[in-house]
Formats: C-alpha cells, sequence, structure tokens
C-alpha cells in the first residue's frame, strides 16, 4: 500500500491522520446569492434561518460531547448580524475563519476591490474570534489567477477551497491549501426547498444510514492512508433533531482512534506551514498553472 | 440455462480460452480535467473544478493501480494524451504494472462533432504522444464524451487500431462493418457500470444537470457486483466504464474492493484480462470467411 502520507512525521505527535470538523455557517446569504427573490419568500428563507435559531447550538453541543474544537466559516456579515450567537460559539472553544463578506464573486472584482473586502472580513472576524483569523474559503465562484498572493496580503496564511489532493499542500505562493471534497460536505445530501428550487432537480433526500456509511467509509480511508480528512457541515443541514445523530456518529468513530489527530483546519495549516514544503511541478495546483500559461502561449 | 425448452431464442454463449465461464474486461478512464470544460476554454478560470479533475492521475490513480495489483487484476486504461503529457510518470505506471493503454482523444473531444481530418488528426496527435512519451503504439479505442460519428469506426479501423469499447447495445463483442467488409471488434459497455451514474458530483458546472444526491456506496458496491455476476452467469464479456477521479477516492476504493474480490472469488472461472486480448481472441475465432 502507498500511503500518501509516507514520511512518520507527516503529521505531529506520533499521529497518522489528520481529521478536521468544519461548519459553514451562511445564514442563507449562499441560498440568496443563488436565488436572490428567496431573500423576499419568508418560508422557504426560513428553511436557512432554522440554522441560527436552533442548528447552530444543536451542532455545538455535539461537538461538546465528544470535545471537538471545530473551525466555523463565517461570511463577515453573518457575524454582525449574529454576533452574540458567534461569540457563545467561540467560548465554545471553536475557532472562526473567513467565508468572504456577503458571496462575493472575486473574479469579477478588481484587485482593489477583492483586497478590501477580504481586509474587511478579517477585521470583523477578529472582533469576536479568540485568536486572529488566518483561513479563507471562497464562497463563490471562481478562484482568480494570483488570488493566493491577494489572500496574503489580507493577513491569510491558508485556504480550504480547491481539490487536488488529500493532504495540505501549497500554492505557488506560501499560501497553504487545505483541499475539501464534496461528498464529505452535508449540503449535496441534504439541501432541499420547493421553491426556488434546492437542488434544481428537487432529488428526493437520500438515506441518513448511507450517507453516515458514506462518510465514516472516507474517515476511514483517509486514516488508512494517512490523509487530512475535512468534513463539512452546515447548521441548517445536520444541526436538525433527525440528523445530529449522523454527526454524533462520525464523531464518536472518529474519536475512537487515538491515532488521528483531530483538530482545527488552522492547526493542521500551521503545521503545513511550517514544513516550508514546495509542491512538485506535478501537483495539480502547479499543472493548472502550467495549463493557463500554455493556453495563453497558444492564443498569442 | 434450463436446457429442456425448446425456443427459437437460441443465441451462442460466447466461447472464452481454456473453458473459462466468462470476460472481464475491467476498463478506467483516466480523463484527469481533460473533457467539455477543457474544450470550451470555461475550465482555464475553474482552477476548483480543474483540481477536481486532477485529483485522477495525481492521487487517485497511483492508489488504483496499487488495489489492482493486490488482487493481481489487469485492466485496460483509455487515457486523453493531455494527461499522459502532463502526468507522464503516472501513466507510465499503468504499463510497468502490465495494464494497456489506449486512446481516449487528446483532449476528450467529442468525435461526432468533429471531421474526417480532425478525428484523424487528433487520432496522429495522440498516436505521437504515447510513442514518444510511452513507447507503446495503442491498438484500442474509447469514444470520449458521448457518440462518435458514422465514419469513425472506418477511421479507426484504417489507422490500425483492431478494438473499440464504445458501443452500448450489446453484451458480448461483435464486430463493425465496413463499406469493405469486416472492421473493429467492438467490446460494448453499459451505463449501468459507469460510475458517473452513481457517484460523480460536481456543481458549476453542474452534474448531474439536476444535481441529484451522490449514492450510498455500500448500494454501489451491490449493484456494481451483481452486474458482473450477471454477466458472468450467462457467460459473458463484462467492461466497466469507471474513472480515477470519480471511483478512487480513498471510500469509494472500498467499493472497488468489493467488486475486485467477487470477481476473483470465481478463481478461474473468469477470464480477467485486457480489452485488446479480448479482441484478440475474438477475431481468431471467428475467421473472416464466416463472420
Amino acid at each position: 500500500m502507498t500511503r500518501t502520507a509516507s514520511s512518520e512525521s507527516f503529521w505531529p505527535e506520533g499521529k497518522t491522520s489528520a481529521a478536521v470538523v468544519s461548519v459553514i455557517f451562511d445564514d442563507g446569504r449562499d441560498a440568496i446569492a443563488y436565488a436572490p427573490d428567496l431573500a423576499h419568500r419568508s418560508k422557504s428563507l426560513s428553511v436557512w434561518q432554522y440554522g441560527a435559531t436552533r442548528g447552530v447550538e444543536r451542532l455545538c453541543n455535539a461537538f461538546a460531547a465528544f470535545d471537538v474544537p471545530a473551525s466555523w466559516f463565517v461570511p463577515g456579515i453573518v457575524v454582525e448580524k449574529h454576533e452574540h450567537l458567534l461569540r457563545d460559539v467561540v467560548s465554545a472553544g471553536h475557532e472562526l475563519e473567513s467565508h468572504g463578506w456577503d458571496f462575493e464573486r472575486h473574479e469579477a472584482l478588481p484587485p482593489s476591490a477583492s483586497l478590501e473586502l477580504l481586509r474587511r472580513s478579517r477585521e470583523t472576524l477578529n472582533g469576536v474570534a479568540s485568536g486572529p483569523v488566518s483561513g479563507f474559503r471562497l464562497p463563490a465562484g471562481n478562484w482568480p489567477r494570483g488570488f493566493d498572493g491577494l489572500l496574503l496580503q489580507a493577513g491569510y496564511t491558508w485556504s480550504a477551497t480547491l481539490n487536488g489532493d488529500d493532504v495540505p499542500y501549497n500554492h505557488p505562493s506560501s499560501l497553504v491549501e487545505i483541499p475539501v471534497h464534496i461528498e464529505l460536505e452535508d449540503r449535496p445530501y441534504f439541501q432541499f426547498n420547493f421553491t426556488p428550487a434546492f437542488p434544481k432537480g428537487l432529488s428526493r433526500l437520500p438515506s441518513y444510514e448511507a450517507v453516515l456509511h458514506n462518510w465514516i467509509a472516507e474517515f476511514d480511508a483517509y486514516r488508512k492512508y494517512g490523509l487530512c480528512y475535512v468534513i463539512q457541515l452546515h447548521p441548517e443541514w445536520t444541526g436538525t433533531p433527525g440528523r445530529i445523530a449522523l454527526v454524533e456518529a462520525l464523531l464518536r468513530h472518529i474519536r475512537s482512534y487515538d491515532d488521528v489527530w483531530l483538530t482545527t483546519a488552522a492547526d493542521v495549516a500551521r503545521w503545513h506551514g511550517r514544513k516550508g514544503a514546495v509542491s512538485p511541478v506535478d501537483h495539480p495546483i502547479n499543472v493548472y498553472d502550467v495549463y493557463v500559461s500554455e493556453e495563453q502561449a497558444r492564443e498569442r | 440455462m434450463t436446457g429442456t425448452s425448446v425456443t427459437s431464442f437460441a443465441a451462442q454463449r460466447p466461447i472464452w480460452p481454456q473453458g473459462r465461464q466468462s470476460a472481464v474486461a475491467l476498463a478506467f478512464d483516466v480523463d484527469g480535467p481533460t473533457g467539455d470544460a477543457m474544450l470550451d476554454g470555461s475550465l482555464l478560470s475553474n482552477p476548483r473544478y480543474f483540481t477536481q479533475g486532477a485529483y485522477g492521475p495525481w492521487r487517485a490513480l497511483p492508489r488504483l493501480l496499487d488495489l489492482l495489483a493486490a488482487y493481481g487484476l489487469k485492466a485496460t486504461f483509455f487515457v486523453p494524451t493531455w494527461v499522459v503529457e502532463h502526468w507522464p510518470s503516472q501513466c507510465e505506471r499503468i504499463l510497468t504494472d502490465l495494464h494497456e493503454i489506449a486512446y481516449h482523444g487528446h483532449y476528450h473531444e467529442v468525435f461526432i462533432d468533429c471531421s474526417r481530418q480532425q478525428q484523424l488528426d487528433i487520432m496522429e496527435r495522440s498516436r505521437g504522444i504515447f510513442r514518444t512519451r510511452l513507447g507503446v503504439t495503442p491498438v484500442g479505442f474509447r469514444t470520449p464524451s458521448g457518440d462518435w460519428g458514422a465514419e469513425t469506426a472506418e477511421i479507426l479501423y484504417d489507422f490500425g487500431v483492431i478494438y473499440s469499447s464504445s458501443m452500448r447495445g450489446d453484451d458480448r463483442p461483435y464486430f463493425h462493418r465496413t463499406p469493405r467488409g469486416r472492421g473493429l471488434v467492438e467490446i460494448p459497455g453499459r451505463w449501468d457500470i459507469d460510475d458517473y451514474t452513481a457517484l460523480a458530483y460536481s456543481e458549476a458546472p453542474d452534474f448531474p444537470i439536476g444535481l441529484d444526491r451522490i449514492s450510498g456506496y455500500a448500494d454501489v458496491e451491490r449493484n456494481w457486483c451483481a452486474e458482473f455476476e450477471g454477466y458472468h452467469r450467462e457467460g459473458l464479456c463484462w467492461t466497466t466504464i469507471l474513472h480515477p477521479k470519480v471511483c478512487a477516492k480513498p471510500g469509494r476504493l472500498t467499493i472497488l474492493e468489493g467488486l475486485f474480490k467477487a470477481i476473483t472469488a470465481h478463481g478461474d472461472g473468469v477470464w480477467a484480462t485486457h480489452c485488446s486480448e479480448i479482441a484478440r481472441w475474438w477475431i481468431e475465432q471467428n475467421p473472416e470467411a464466416s463472420a
């Protein structure tokens, strides 16, 4: 078996793999960005508002029961609206990280405007977080070329946005990427609303047992191969009475292994960043750069 | 097979070497980031989607090769040559592990949308890359992205390709026809064993188009094993349409492992081999005069 994390010192403290529990708390701004008329549909919008009303607390209780520090990605505008709730989240031992300002699409903004929003989000989050905010998850749109440099300028040191790997890696700059995979997110499995339609084909809800089986199958494999598992939860989708048991079962399972480094995304990024590793030339992040350069050269 | 009733449905079971009951041509399409978004240029501004595709040759393929080696199974890899150019060492291992590598376009082009000359240009470009980068000249082809043109089978045959694994309409090999007689061997597959139908999921671009849920892995494993067992029971030729970036993600390797266990449990009853071996066998068994 080829372990990706082949070196014994790949993970700290004798751990052989890592796991991160992350929460994406958008308070419906994600859905409104996708379907703007949702802002005027109180019934439908309440599907998402349930997160702040009940889901955040329920997730926090589950995390407390298993002594899990989570990484919460929150847009700046949601921090302004739910400051008290988020202070409770922080005092429960969780970290806050940036999910942008309000679902802006950075590829459509001039770099100066991007930089301003990135700084504004970080400053707003810093006002509530227990320590300096260092991480960013792209809320919407595409990652512009050279965006890693902008994030560094705005004071961030890592991102959890792209794919391409299952262990942390470096952008061409020193920015660390903690790759995320959509099958480890709750939203594709559980989002549902009739009008506007989420998902757009109104797919039936899946078997909860099957979803848990998938998440555990992935965790077991990430542990076996020495990787960095990142589960991504939304208060409105799994912070519910019927689904919180999935979160509890997953955390119980992860907690049953003492060779897994269960920690925050910022800890993983710091650990990786200290190694000063350069991504190999055939790493997806570098092949992407090669691809864009080749295509630009072809057009000239 | 009951053997008692007399009906007009008397399709002959295919004959396989050394009394094997069925043939299995495990096949994987290593598309990486090639495909529609690369063809229309939208991928240039979408590194999230690019890295999702690039995960295939970068991380998924090596683990899949490990798993195939652990079960002693041979497979065929259909690889767009853009992937060969950008991940040559990962593709070299396909050959050093004694699997077969075969044509799948350069950028995963849509052959039905290409002129005769464009199709030929793609084939020549691919052959050049396979020869210079990997030192092989493939003999097989799987059409990328949907349909091929009315003339494609003939173009491929004249180009020196001996088989295709592109069609959906049978469960055993057959010969394509050309105006001049017998052409390529076809090793048909079915959507039922394409991992996109159960597991692929992407937003922007959206797949599936209605953003249907990702299936439960345990159900997928049971379905795929049922497909294999059905083909084996009837003595047919089973091939797969699997993509490392979809089916060889860490947790999904367990699905493949379940399938590999089911195949190897039949021991010598299953002829698990390269598509090209099956094509050559089919040609030998069916001399042209009688075809």
